[in-house]
This record gives structure tokens, C-alpha cells and sequence, in this order.
């Protein structure tokens, strides 16, 4: 019964963030609204971490289960881009390392400046 | 007969548990970031499916449920950011700042290369959100007009690519700032890195989480502002 109840919630909550995410029109997913929902009213105390602990650990430390299905679809799309792959596989590696190194070094400027003002 | 049995939607169900349950115990016992339960289990289902002659639309009839948790499953990572408030609280600002301006090379590089490579245009918009977390990238995907499959497959080649490549970028460049590098972790390569950040310590783990939740959202920001 525990777990139905915490279920009740964390569906609950994502209904109510699909709904926000199609009246708000410029595309939002709804998955991002429920995010912030969540966070949100775990911090003002609206929802309480034992309310939807459990099921919620479930999910989340399962979470790749989940995306199984859509990565299955590539093997139905493949032909589409076949011809492509190579460049891609480029531009996914390329980015990846300029993705990092930029996210590094600006966290620890800024870490820096803060610091330095604060002196 | 088993073609009575594929066509229930419960098959493809069970299959899909059946091969996740499998693919993690392996990857658990390789412990290497190739042996990615992900990318382990999909690539287990293809090769049942091909021996026992399925075809994608009858798996689907029962994948389309466990795809369905996907959004809820994503939501929930918020919990994880409000466990780790009091190790974000002193350095806030460089961590939001930080996953913000990686996003933001990660999109930037991304539509450059695109350009110069000759790529097709749906295939760009595929690619546009590959540095965050499979969720929000396949809903962003979808939102823009891209492919859920190549989106889906760059996302986790992005998250494997990055357990591997960006340890050995901490060591080359002798990065020793935790927190900077939890940053990188899951900006990057979103849950496939943060496992990873979780591997080379507790703070790089935390961090990288919620690097993570913050270069999801303004990704989504990013790329519906413009």
C-alpha cells in the first residue's frame, strides 16, 4: 500500500506537469516542468522526501530500463542516415571534449572571481 | 505458435526486463564503461529479435509501456538535486554558471561542426541536444523536429564516450578542483558520466548530478528560445 500511495504522488505530480507543459505552448517537456515541481516542493516542504522515497529510488536507480525501447528504434531508422554515421560519430566525440573542458574551466573561473571578491 | 506468443504486448515486456536484468549483472561484473547496461541490453533485444524474426512494431505493442516512465522517471531526479542541496549550496553560482556555459559550447560546437561537415538538417536537430540526459533529449528531439533514434543513440555514445575520454582529460591536464570536474562530468555526459563521476568520488558524483538536471533545463531553454 505504501508503495501505491507513493505512486499516486510521483504520477500524480507528473500529470499535473504534462499539463502545465502543453498549456504553456513553446514546447516544454513535461519532464523538465516535473523536475522543477519536484524540486520545489521537496525544498518548501509540500512534499515530504518519505512520501515518495521508495518507488522513487525504484525508478530512478532503473532508470536506463526505460530508454531501452526508443534506443531499439535505431536499428529501424538506421538506413535512414547510414551514409552520415561517421560524421556523427566525429561531431559526438569532438563536442564531447569541448563540451567538458568548457564546462571545467568556466566553473572554476568563476570560482575564482568569487573568491578574489570576497578577499 | 510463437508467433501467438511474440504478438502479445507482455513479450515485449518481458524481454525488455529480461535483457535489462541480464545486461546489468554482466555489466556489473565487466565494470567497464563499454559494458553499458543501455547499451548492452538494446543491443541483446536486437539479436533476439532478429533469431526469433520480430519486428519492431510488435515489440513496440508492449515497449511503448516502459517507454511511458520515462517522463516520470526524469521528474524524479529532482529528489536527487534536493539530497545534495547542502554540498551545491557554497559553490552555486559557479556550478550553475559552469553547466549553463557548457551547455551552451555543447550547442554551439555542435551547429559548427554540423555546418561544416555538410550534415542534414534533421540529423543536426538530432544532435543539438545529445550532451543532457536521454529524457529531456529525446523530448527536446521531438519538440525540434529531430529523430528519437539518432538522438537516443548520440546521447548514450556522448554519456559512454565521456565516462572514458574525460577521466583521462582530468589526469592529462592534472585537474584536481572536485567540483569543476563533477561540472564536466555531467554536463557532458549526463547519468552515463555522473556514474562514472560517482566511481572518482563523492563530490564529483553529487555535482555531476546536478550538473546534470542544471544543463538539462537550460538546454531546453536554450534551444526553444532560439
Amino acid at each position: 500500500m505504501k508503495i501505491l500511495k507513493q505512486l499516486v504522488i510521483i504520477f500524480g505530480v507528473y500529470a499535473i506537469s504534462d499539463l502545465i507543459a502543453k498549456l504553456t505552448s513553446f514546447g516544454l517537456p513535461a519532464s523538465v516542468v516535473g523536475l522543477v515541481i519536484f524540486i520545489i516542493s521537496l525544498q518548501t516542504g509540500i512534499i515530504k522526501e518519505s512520501t515518495i522515497k521508495e518507488s522513487a529510488d525504484f525508478i530512478t536507480k532503473n532508470m536506463a530500463l526505460f530508454f531501452i525501447p526508443v534506443s531499439l528504434k535505431i536499428f529501424e531508422d538506421f538506413a535512414q542516415f547510414e551514409n552520415q554515421f561517421i560524421p556523427i560519430l566525429i561531431i559526438v566525440i569532438s563536442t564531447l571534449i569541448i563540451t567538458f573542458l568548457s564546462s571545467v574551466y568556466i566553473t572554476i573561473l568563476v570560482q575564482r572571481i568569487i573568491q578574489n571578491k570576497q578577499k | 505458435m510463437i508467433n501467438t506468443i511474440i504478438s502479445s504486448p507482455i513479450f515485449g515486456i518481458f524481454i525488455t526486463i529480461l535483457f535489462f536484468v541480464l545486461a546489468t549483472t554482466i555489466s556489473k561484473k565487466l565494470r567497464s564503461p563499454l559494458a553499458n547496461p543501455l547499451l548492452v541490453a538494446t543491443l541483446l533485444i536486437a539479436f533476439a529479435m532478429y533469431i526469433i524474426n520480430m519486428t519492431y512494431s510488435q515489440y513496440w505493442e508492449g515497449g511503448v509501456f516502459i517507454d511511458m516512465f520515462i517522463g516520470p522517471a526524469t521528474a524524479l531526479l529532482g529528489l536527487n538535486v534536493y539530497r545534495k542541496r547542502k554540498i551545491i549550496g557554497a559553490d552555486f553560482i559557479p556550478i550553475v554558471i559552469g553547466s549553463i556555459g557548457g551547455s551552451i559550447c555543447s550547442i554551439g560546437s555542435t551547429y559548427l561542426l554540423c555546418y561544416i561537415l555538410n550534415i542534414d538538417n534533421t540529423v543536426l536537430l538530432s544532435l543539438l541536444p545529445k550532451s543532457v540526459t536521454t529524457a529531456i533529449a529525446i523530448d527536446l528531439s521531438s519538440v525540434l523536429g529531430g529523430v528519437k533514434s539518432i538522438t537516443a543513440l548520440c546521447v548514450i555514445l556522448c554519456g559512454i564516450f565521456g565516462a572514458i575520454i574525460n577521466p583521462l582529460l582530468v589526469k592529462k591536464l592534472k585537474l584536481k578542483n572536485s567540483i569543476a570536474v563533477g561540472v564536466g562530468m555531467g554536463t557532458a555526459s549526463h547519468a552515463i558520466g555522473t556514474a562514472r563521476a560517482l566511481e572518482m568520488g563523492e563530490i564529483e558524483g553529487a555535482i555531476s548530478s546536478v550538473s546534470m538536471c542544471i544543463a538539462g533545463i537550460s538546454t531546453v531553454f536554450i534551444l526553444i528560445l532560439l
